[in-house]
């Protein structure tokens, strides 16, 4: 087990060694001047110069890059001159506000999706089947900015302008409080369960294709107790499993959703960093979403690994 | 794991795929998508960049867009252009950054993932002089782990953080999108060509000294096909969202170009009077989506209906439960 | 100043101008109460302030550090903690606020003598006193002003519009630490000397840059903005980066009748869209920026709305710079004015839903406009004709950067294909407020630039010195045209330093005249402001020369 740690986390190293030189080719070699596009567009020759000299950019590039991945292992992400602060403080400051959203949005998201799922594989091939199966693809076709604008305009703007009633509040952020949280994490939920939906469709199925069921069946154990206490655990663990490799996606939509309801996170502030040109943090935002994205990684594995010893060869 | 034998390809795909509903709206979604991208701009009355000024009634005297009517058929948009005109740009627009992505994707994705499966890590003799050195080249292992590192790039993220350092178009939304998809199509050939190589059929076709080459073509290709093709269509639909997405952020289509994602993102505060302007790219978006979702489930639904990509996880978890059902039974 | 957003930590030698609105504010509730930057207040006993006004920005405050702000956000904020010598009362007149009086002038117009209010106190963030005010306290933020050290740069007005100051040159070569010019008399009286004759030092000093700060404040202003030690209003009581500002009343403010609500919340990073929103549904008290340009025409048709919403004529213009000096054809005489004819500018005034359409350069309400001015009328025929005489019959590619501010990005497309009628291919680069100005302040760098221009002060020489003299043809300032024309120069010098208004006045409107000639910009339109407030709010009105006053609305608890 530990042999297989070590090797995971070997390996996790090596992908964010790597996303390093991506994001950091994409900030001294792509620009044409790596010095104005860390300072920002709008200060002075001097200042620009000054950075140069400060951050060493006149170096080889290699230099430049084993500097660059150490103080990121050291979990130094840079500094936005364009706000004056250290990236990783001001990620850090504006996580809460998306790890509310996130995990409002997988409780909706599971909420919603699992007995969807449940329901489309037990009727398997019926018209609930069917039913839920095209309920799926709509959402999945909605782009999240639509449905969470509509949402927002129809639930919370409308109603109190038109009719004086408070539905949802108007946008506004408080922490921890369900109220502000409820329309995005909803908007986000949707996705999240149309796509969960089909998973659990799947895995239900494959499950109950297999020959542990067939063979529970013919020793006589009923239907109910066949899908609740032995095919839905099994089921349940890919699902887990998906949700933690699919934390890219998740991650996505927090991005868009905190756009759209102007929601204080870490994806809201990637899109200003984006719209300012403010290139170190946009590019620490990267390398922490990557980082978070490999850990939860990691973290799948090893809890496979743990089950089943079979895979600690792997 | 247990090796599932493949079944020859025959007609009764055919036959359950052109029997699913699914199928013939999809495919109707995709062709009028098609049609409208294609030929659709040369049937349309107006340039869908041209502005309409006030004076030449493209915007009403306070400088709002005009309703649906008349001259122009969907009204005019917050400068003057024609709806109906932008929206077929639009699907131009979508459609051309979705397909060349995807095909991009779908070709890289193929061949690394086959080139993976099938050349697995292969063991190379080479001399120096008179010693002779047998290396094993990591092309499996190395392939795949670049999947793996390219899998857990944040996408959006990724794509936000190019925006910042070029000038955003829908050419680098399309380069950006083509560079993260590969790695779905890339996972999913591996995974069938290993199956294959696997096959009573191709340990023949070895054994009896056939090339590599022509078992690739001839025994292995048939059925890795439909399974890009059917993950290209879905990759399809993921691309048009993607751009939707990206240019509604301001980091994808660029004025004056027509993107339904623009679209909607300029038109929100037009919402109260003129909610046209939201709601039809939304739908449009919609559709088009739907549509290429509807058709790769189909065809995936006809092809390979033991969808291969949940496949994985699921594999690991039967093992683990063979044992406890029946023990508790 | 330019229109819009917050212009974050500019270069050098940037000039700024502060807005200041001669306009006909349309307040149908009809109180103008004096501004807390008046003396004295309302009579009747002195009651606790109550209530909590918010007030949504677009964009975050910059910087509190009275040196270096000068944006939209940041001088609103500096003026509710700090103070300056002299501030304006509700019609624009320059009135005393931490001088005790109007100062005297000598004889030669060059000497201004200011007499200190006793009983000033510098108040911190935790309603402690720090000390009482003194003449030190003055003459030590003149100079801070000036210092070239600064961090994180020096003061965008220490050389230009502080420069007037006699020994300001040396100070910012570095010769010396104090400017000569600025004189202590004693513990309550202070003696600013300039160099020559100037109009509108008044009105300079009258700018948030002249605010006055303890003696020993820090020359960096993270540290000033982390904790804002000033004289004004209210304290800062706390701040997170990117949403929001919390101010609270001053519990030892020297003119307790001023004070009108207990706090002010300024929420930042709210875009316009949802400021509207909650500002209809009462989420929030004023919204600072202007509405979309999609929901204008329904709000000023809205019956229930009407006492809420406010909407007043702006001493402003949005124009569009070319570049005279650099190496496309707009270096041309004659392309520049086919430009400006080609240009429908009743179209785009309708598209941008808020103005009028603009002839000339000066505004409206300000001293020296010219009714009769408009040299270029919309006529693309004549246009093609002026481009054709130039030898560009075939056109030519430019650049035009705008910002990403509704509705710049409509307006620069609307630009955009007049300009194509007429055979010029213009390439629309939109770019956030901050990023542009870093762009446009590089020579040569944008072919055309189309932007706002605020009044800093209700007077002409606003609209030419910092944006069109010669000597703001340099990096880092903000002739965006990069226009030097020695005769209007040399004009404009003897308008800055002419004593008699009437006469100087007509200089101007005869300089703006032949500016125009020089056609270096295009004139677009002349914008207003419209802002939707709560119905709790008391005493709203668009002040003439800060656009809003935070410091004088009240609030309905």
């Amino acid at each position: 087990m530990l042999g297989f740690l070590f090797r995971r986390l070997i390996w996790a190293g090596v992908v964010l060694l790597a996303v390093g030189s991506i994001t950091f080719a994409l900030i001294n070699i792509v620009p044409a001047d790596p010095a104005r596009a860390i300072v920002g567009v709008h200060a002075s020759a001097e200042t620009v110069a000054r950075i140069r000299e400060t951050l060493g950019l006149n170096d080889p590039l290699p230099e430049q890059l084993v500097r660059y991945l150490a103080a990121a292992a050291r979990l130094d992400l840079g500094h936005s001159y364009q706000l004056d602060q250290d990236v990783l403080p001001l990620i850090m400051s504006r996580l809460p506000a998306s790890i509310q959203l996130a995990l409002a949005g997988l409780v909706i998201g599971l909420a919603i999706g699992v007995p969807l799922g449940v329901l489309a594989a037990l009727r398997a091939g019926g018209p609930a089947d069917r039913g839920v199966a095209l309920a799926a693809s709509l959402m999945l076709a909605a782009p999240s900015f639509l449905l969470g604008y509509l949402l927002l305009f129809l639930l919370a703007f409308q109603p109190k302008r038109q009719f004086g009633i408070e539905l949802f509040p108007n946008g506004g952020y408080e922490p921890f409080d369900l109220r502000f949280l409820a329309l995005p994490a909803l908007t986000l939920g949707i996705g999240l369960a149309a796509y969960y939906t089909r998973i659990v469709r799947t895995t239900m199925l494959d499950q109950l294709r297999s020959d542990y069921v067939r063979t529970a069946r013919s020793k006589g154990l009923t239907e109910r107790r066949i899908t609740w206490r032995h095919v839905f655990p099994n089921a349940a663990l890919p699902l887990l499993t998906q949700i933690g490799l699919d934390l890219g996606f998740l991650l996505g939509g927090i991005v868009i959703i905190e756009q759209v309801f102007s929601w204080p996170g870490v994806g809201r502030l990637a899109v200003q960093a984006t719209v300012t040109s403010d290139v170190p943090l946009i590019m620490g935002t990267v390398l922490f979403a990557t980082l978070v994205i490999v850990l939860a990684n990691l973290a799948v594995d090893v809890i496979y690994a743990s089950l089943d010893p079979r895979l600690r060869n792997a | 794991m247990p090796v599932r034998p493949l079944r020859r390809i025959n007609d009764r795909r055919w036959t359950r795929l052109l029997r699913d509903p699914a199928f013939w709206v999809g495919a109707t979604l995709v062709t009028s998508l098609i049609l409208a991208a294609t030929i659709g701009p040369s049937l349309v009355a107006h340039d869908p960049n041209y502005q309409y000024r006030v004076s030449e009634g493209g915007l009403d005297a306070n400088g709002d867009p005009v309703p649906p009517g008349g001259r122009f058929v969907l009204g005019t948009d917050s400068l003057g252009r024609d709806e109906l005109s932008r929206l077929v740009a639009g699907s131009r627009t979508s459609l051309s950054v979705a397909l060349s992505a995807t095909f991009v994707a779908a070709v890289v994705g193929t061949l690394v993932g086959g080139v993976a499966g099938f050349a697995g890590n292969p063991q190379v003799t080479f001399g120096l002089g008179r010693a002779r050195y047998q290396i094993r080249l990591p092309v499996e292992t190395g392939l795949m782990r670049l999947t793996d590192v390219v899998l857990s790039l944040p996408a959006i993220l990724l794509a936000l953080a190019v925006a910042a350092v070029v000038r955003p178009s829908q050419w680098t939304a399309a380069i950006v999108i083509a560079a993260l998809l590969w790695t779905a199509t890339a996972r999913i050939v591996y995974g069938r060509v290993l199956d294959v190589k696997r096959q009573d059929f191709v340990l023949a076709a070895e054994s009896l000294g056939v090339s590599p080459a022509r078992i690739l073509v001839r025994h292995v290709w048939p059925h890795v096909a439909p399974l890009v093709l059917i993950y290209a269509t879905l990759g399809i639909s993921a691309a048009v969202i993607f751009e939707a997405t990206l240019s509604y952020l301001g980091a994808g289509t660029q004025v004056p170009t027509a993107s339904w994602g623009s679209m909607v993102s300029d038109h929100r505060d037009f919402f109260t009077t003129q909610p046209s302007l939201v709601l039809l790219p939304g739908l449009a978006i919609v559709m088009t989506v739907l549509g290429f979702n509807l058709l790769g489930d189909a065809l995936r639904d006809a092809f390979d209906p033991r969808q291969v990509s949940v496949g994985e996880a699921t594999e690991r978890v039967n093992a683990t439960s063979a044992v406890s059902a029946s023990s508790e039974a | 100043m330019f229109a819009h957003r917050s212009s974050h930590r500019l270069p050098h030698r940037r000039l700024v101008a502060m807005a200041m609105l001669v306009l006909a504010a349309c307040n149908p509730s009809g109180s103008t109460s004096p501004s807390a930057s008046g003396p004295g207040g309302s009579g009747g006993a002195p009651q606790a302030p109550t209530g909590t006004l918010s007030i949504a920005f677009l964009s975050d405050v910059q910087t509190l550090d009275p040196a270096q702000g000068y944006d939209v956000v940041s001088w609103p904020a500096e003026r509710l903690i700090f103070e300056t010598l002299l501030g304006y009362d509700a019609e624009a007149n320059i009135v005393p606020l931490l001088a005790a009086s109007l100062p005297e002038v000598s004889d030669d117009g060059l000497t201004f003598t200011f007499t200190l209010r006793e009983g000033v106190n510098f108040v911190q963030s935790d309603g402690t006193i720090v000390k009482e005010m003194t003449a030190d306290d003055v003459v030590a933020s003149l100079n801070r002003l000036l210092n070239p050290d600064l961090l994180p740069n020096a003061s965008p007005v220490a050389s230009t519009f502080f420069a007037l100051i006699e020994g300001a040159d040396a100070v910012a070569a570095g010769d010396a630490t104090e400017a000569s010019g600025i004189e202590k008399i004693d513990d309550q009286t202070v003696a600013i000397t300039i160099t020559e004759a100037n109009q509108t030092f008044l009105n300079i000093l009258a700018m948030p840059f002249g605010a006055i700060l303890p003696a020993d404040s820090p020359t960096n202003a993270e540290e000033v903005t982390a904790s804002p030690i000033g004289t004004g209003p209210f304290l800062l009581e706390s701040r997170e980066s990117g949403q929001q500002l919390t101010f609270v009343t001053n519990p030892h403010y020297w003119n307790p009748a001023a004070q009108l609500v207990a706090q002010i919340d300024f929420r930042v990073g709210v875009d316009p869209t949802s400021a509207l929103q909650q500002a209809e549904t009462g989420d929030l008290d004023i919204m600072a920026d202007n509405p979309p340009a999609g929901q204008i025409s329904a709000l000023l048709a809205d019956d229930t709305l009407t006492d809420r919403v406010f909407r007043s004529s702006l001493v402003a213009t949005q124009f569009m710079a070319m570049d005279v000096s650099g190496d496309t054809p707009l270096n041309n005489l004659l392309v520049r004015q086919a430009i400006a004819s080609a240009i429908d500018k009743e179209n785009i005034t309708a598209i941008a839903h808020l103005g009028q359409p603009a002839p000339c350069i000066l505004p409206p309400p300000m001293p020296g406009y010219d009714p009769n001015c408009d040299p270029y009328p919309y006529d693309p025929d004549h246009a093609r004709d002026l481009l054709a005489e130039a030898g560009f019959a075939d056109g030519f590619d430019i650049t035009l950067y705008t910002t990403t501010n509704d509705p710049d990005p409509a307006i620069g497309a609307a630009i955009q294909q007049d300009l194509d009628a007429i055979g010029i291919t213009v390439e629309v680069i939109p770019q956030a407020f901050d990023v542009l100005l870093g762009t446009i302040v590089i020579p040569h760098e944008a072919g055309m630039v189309y932007i706002g221009w605020f009044q800093d002060f209700p007077d002409p020489a606003d609209f030419y010195d910092p944006i069109l003299s010669c000597a703001t043809n340099v990096e880092g300032n903000f002739n965006l045209a990069w226009y030097c024309n020695e005769d209007v120069d040399a004009l404009a010098a003897d308008a800055r330093s002419e004593p008699d208004s009437t006469a100087r006045i007509e200089m101007y409107r005869q300089l703006f005249n032949d500016v125009m000639e020089d056609a270096p910009w295009v004139p677009i339109y002349y914008p207003e402001q419209l802002t939707v407030v709560s119905e709790r709010v008391r005493n709203f009105f668009h002040h003439p020369a800060w656009i809003f006053d935070f410091g004088s609305y009240d609030i309905e608890e």
